[in-house]
């Protein structure tokens, strides 16, 4: 019966691609599978966990931590401005919706080369992870905040680029042709047609990006880029184990905060307004409305020129600009000219990062889709919605306190970088393919279990309700009612994090995992410029790669209601 | 009016009330419909068919009077055993009643989810369970050959089918209908309801279906309600609600402007 296949198959291609992931990563099981290394590395972690102590908590450093913190949130505030501005332009040129319209013949086919060829350098921008960039930069340009700005502002461009111009393109024609038929020009039918329908998904995108890009400040640092990571790296090389824990709590305190603001910003971009945790109250006036947005875009202006001024400051060392351009024209020359004999060993390397991403974000996505079911406030608090039943009160405070662990598990494991979790979990498992692994997992969680639980949430009650009524069960209404539905959705976002976690693979590589992350930086670090550019033409390729896959799977994340 | 020998009611209403703050959707009614009965239930809209359907359900509680569904009184039972009584009792709605995104098969298949456990339940998403059942409730509903159809291949007609289809599956002792045909093409209104008032008659449920449309009252029904300012105007054979009898039911509807389906 090749129909009943139909639900299995998909499971048994995951599972296959699972175990040869599991095969050729390379993990050291032993610490999971025998009691007796177990035992041991529980003994490894707590002797590291120990040697923490109390925090450091002197005025001083706390002064240090305070600027730090400040350099960090400036670098993330100005790359994020400049990546905006870039990924805005960039995504004008390789959306067909806006650059191709109507245009026919010849110039429809200039038109589209254009497009193909802005593409790729939206692919080149995204394909090499911030860290890569930055030890590029901070080779070519200066140490510190301004070629980490530099770095998480050409990555970041890169991401919005590409998810503007899907945003755009997910455009349905049928929106545009009125616009069109009534003679509106490119611009009119962009600004009129395409801005409007995807508007908020566009914001609510930027505002995901803006956070991950306040995360990746902080450890960006791990490699000279100024801000919380060089001080964090420096005092764990050290051992002053003490101030890394005031530190990571300054990180904590930064990220959580910007997690926190962007919730509560998406949460009032929530469209539909039936449904109960959409905002209440009367409408405001136009007037006030646009009153507000002004006042909301002068202060993010203000902010951005805060931020820049504040990174710029450490701009001018003690390198001439004569110099600087002069070097970064004899490296970039280097990485341009890759040796392709490298090639097959650079794809081999490849396969640790795709390994550790396939893996890590598999049981990510398990666990969120678990996760999101005591994280998402119509299944536990709103139930009576769908249900008609009233419950006790002691029942519901157990709901709630379900709700608040399930989603402060979601808010520390997103929070704390993919990065750091690596750090932590290389006591226990020692250094290699496993710990990057299970922190790729651990961040991954996370955000799937807030992207996942969103989506249960917005599901109309009365499609819940229908469910309900035949199940008599939460939970299988869940199954039932609100998974289906949102199955799409969430797919899709999974391909996105697995994208997102093989440029992180191979971020742990450079910050010494294994595999094409460690290899660039090792031959970047002995400046054999031509095998680093090796090895860069990779993770493009990597990038390009699964981009173009997913678009012939039909994963594209950006949908757009009509 | 149950004589002690006669067999329980199917439903049973004594003196209930309903309001809305300080707008009475019912003021103190009764009502009592005897197993395998097919009975239409009619009134303008604002006349409280729906409230009534959903107090029925049990998803409202009445103001005062006592509910009886399938022998169980609703007031009385703890959530667990109103759960119980809801997977006897199957709703049919007006729109949104299968899930986008499972296919055909999930969808009738959610009749079946009151009787499995949960690890059945998820199973059963990966390889389908009791299939036999579902294709048989298709058949029934005249779309075998859907079984594995995704949700939104179907047209408007074909997806009440299938929500008939689940309750054939679900196997419900009562089906409560709200206006079942009400968004669909007016040529498919008729077919849809004798459909379902036929199947439930070969399998000896009980139905209550709340209609807006008059002529569908020759669809195979035994018995017409007509709702009107909160209290029964009609209650008989649909034979017996004549042109005058319904002129007057939909009077101020008719004043407003909006004419009852015909």
């Amino acid at each position: 019966m090749p129909e009943r296949l139909r639900g299995v198959l998909p499971l048994l291609a995951v599972l296959v691609l699972a175990l040869l992931a599991l095969a050729l990563g390379e993990y050291d099981l032993a610490p999971l599978l025998d009691p007796q290394e177990f035992a041991r590395a529980i003994g490894r972690a707590a002797t590291f966990l120990s040697a923490f102590g109390a925090p450091e908590l002197g005025s001083g450093f706390l002064a240090t931590c305070v600027r730090l913190t400040l350099d960090t949130f400036a670098m993330a505030m100005a790359a994020t401005g400049i990546a905006i501005v870039l990924g805005l332009a960039l995504a004008l040129c390789t959306s067909h919706n806006v650059v191709l319209g109507e245009s026919r013949g010849a110039r429809r086919l200039v038109l589209q080369a254009l497009c193909e060829s802005a593409r790729v350098v939206q692919d080149i921008l995204r394909g090499v992870p911030d860290f890569a960039w930055a030890v590029i930069l901070i080779a070519s340009l200066s140490l510190g905040p301004p070629a980490g700005v530099a770095a998480l502002a050409l990555n970041v461009s890169g991401i919005l680029a590409r998810v503007y111009s899907e945003l755009f393109d997910a455009v349905p024609a049928r929106l545009l042709e009125p616009l069109r038929a009534s003679g509106a020009t490119r611009l009119q039918t962009f600004c009129y047609g395409v801005v409007p329908a995807c508007g908020s998904t566009l914001v609510s995108f930027t505002l995901l990006r803006w956070e991950c890009a306040v995360r990746n400040a902080a450890v960006i640092g791990a490699v000279n880029a100024g801000g919380l990571g060089s001080e964090i790296k420096r005092s764990l090389d050290y051992g002053e184990y003490s101030k890394v824990l005031t530190l990571l709590a300054c990180l904590l305190l930064l990220t959580v905060g910007s997690d926190l603001v962007s919730a509560f910003v998406r949460g009032r971009l929530a469209q539909d307004p039936d449904h109960p945790l959409a905002r209440r109250g009367g409408e405001r006036s136009p007037g006030a409305q646009r009153a507000s947005v002004f006042l909301l875009i002068l202060v993010l202006v203000a902010l951005w020129a805060w931020a820049m001024l504040h990174c710029h400051a450490a701009w001018w060392g003690n390198q001439s600009l004569e110099d600087r351009w002069q070097s970064t024209v004899q490296l970039f020359g280097g990485l341009l000219a890759p040796d392709l004999s490298l090639l097959p060993r650079a794809f081999e390397s490849a396969v640790v990062p795709l390994s550790m991403a396939f893996l890590g974000t598999l049981l990510a996505a398990l666990g969120a889709a678990v996760l999101a079911y005591p994280a998402s406030a119509t299944f536990q608090l709103l139930d009576a919605g769908f249900t008609g039943e009233r419950i006790s009160g002691a029942r519901r405070a157990v709901r709630a306190v379900l709700l608040a662990a399930a989603r402060g598990v979601a808010i520390v494991s997103r929070s704390v970088p993919d990065v750091f979790w690596a750090l932590l979990l290389v006591s226990f498992f020692r250094l290699g393919t496993m710990p990057g692994m299970v922190a790729l997992a651990i961040h991954s969680l996370g955000l799937l279990i807030r992207l996942f639980a969103e989506g249960a949430d917005a599901v109309p009650l009365r499609r819940l309700e229908v469910v309900h009524a035949a199940s008599g069960s939460r939970a299988k209404t869940y199954l039932y009612g609100a998974i289906p539905p949102c199955a799409s959705h969430w797919v899709a976002n999974t391909f996105f994090q697995f994208e997102s976690n093989v440029r992180s693979g191979i971020v742990l590589g450079i910050v010494g995992v294994q595999g094409l992350g460690f290899l660039f930086t090792a031959t970047f670090e002995w400046f054999r410029m031509d095998q680093a550019g090796t090895y860069l033409l990779v993770m493009v390729l990597l990038s390009l790669g699964l981009d173009r896959l997913s678009r012939v799977l039909g994963l594209a994340r950006a949908r757009i209601q009509a | 009016m149950t004589t002690p020998s006669a067999p329980a009611p199917a439903l049973e209403l004594r003196g209930v009330s309903c309001a809305f703050g300080a707008h009475a959707v019912f003021d103190g009614i009764d009502l009592t419909i005897p197993p395998g009965q097919m009975v239409a239930l009619l009134g303008p809209s604002g006349a409280g068919k729906t409230t009534l359907l959903r107090i029925l359900a049990g998803t409202l509680p009445p103001g005062r009077g006592t509910v009886r569904v399938l022998g169980a009184e609703l007031g009385r039972l703890s959530a667990r055993q109103l759960r119980r009584l809801r997977q006897r009792v199957g709703f049919l709605y007006q729109t949104d009643a299968l899930v986008p995104g499972l296919r055909t098969v999930h969808n009738v298949l959610i009749g079946r989810l009151g009787h499995w456990s949960l690890l059945r339940s998820l199973l059963s998403l990966v390889w389908p369970q009791e299939v036999e059942r579902a294709r048989a409730a298709l058949a029934a509903v005249g779309i075998p050959e859907k079984l594995h159809a995704p949700v939104a291949a179907l047209s408007g007609g074909q997806r009440q089918r299938v929500a008939i289809a689940r309750l054939l599956a679900q196997d419900s002792e009562l089906i409560l209908a709200d206006e079942p045909a009400a968004a669909l093409d007016p040529r498919l209104r008729r077919a849809t309801i004798e459909l379902l008032v036929r199947l439930a008659r070969e399998r000896g449920r009980t139905c209550l279906v709340s209609l807006h449309d008059l002529e569908l009252m020759g669809a195979g029904f035994d018995r017409v309600l007509a709702l009107r300012h909160g209290r029964w105007f009609f209650d008989g054979p649909p034979g017996g609600l004549d042109a005058a009898r319904i002129a007057e039911l939909f009077a101020e509807e008719r004043a407003r402007g909006v004419e009852p389906d015909a």
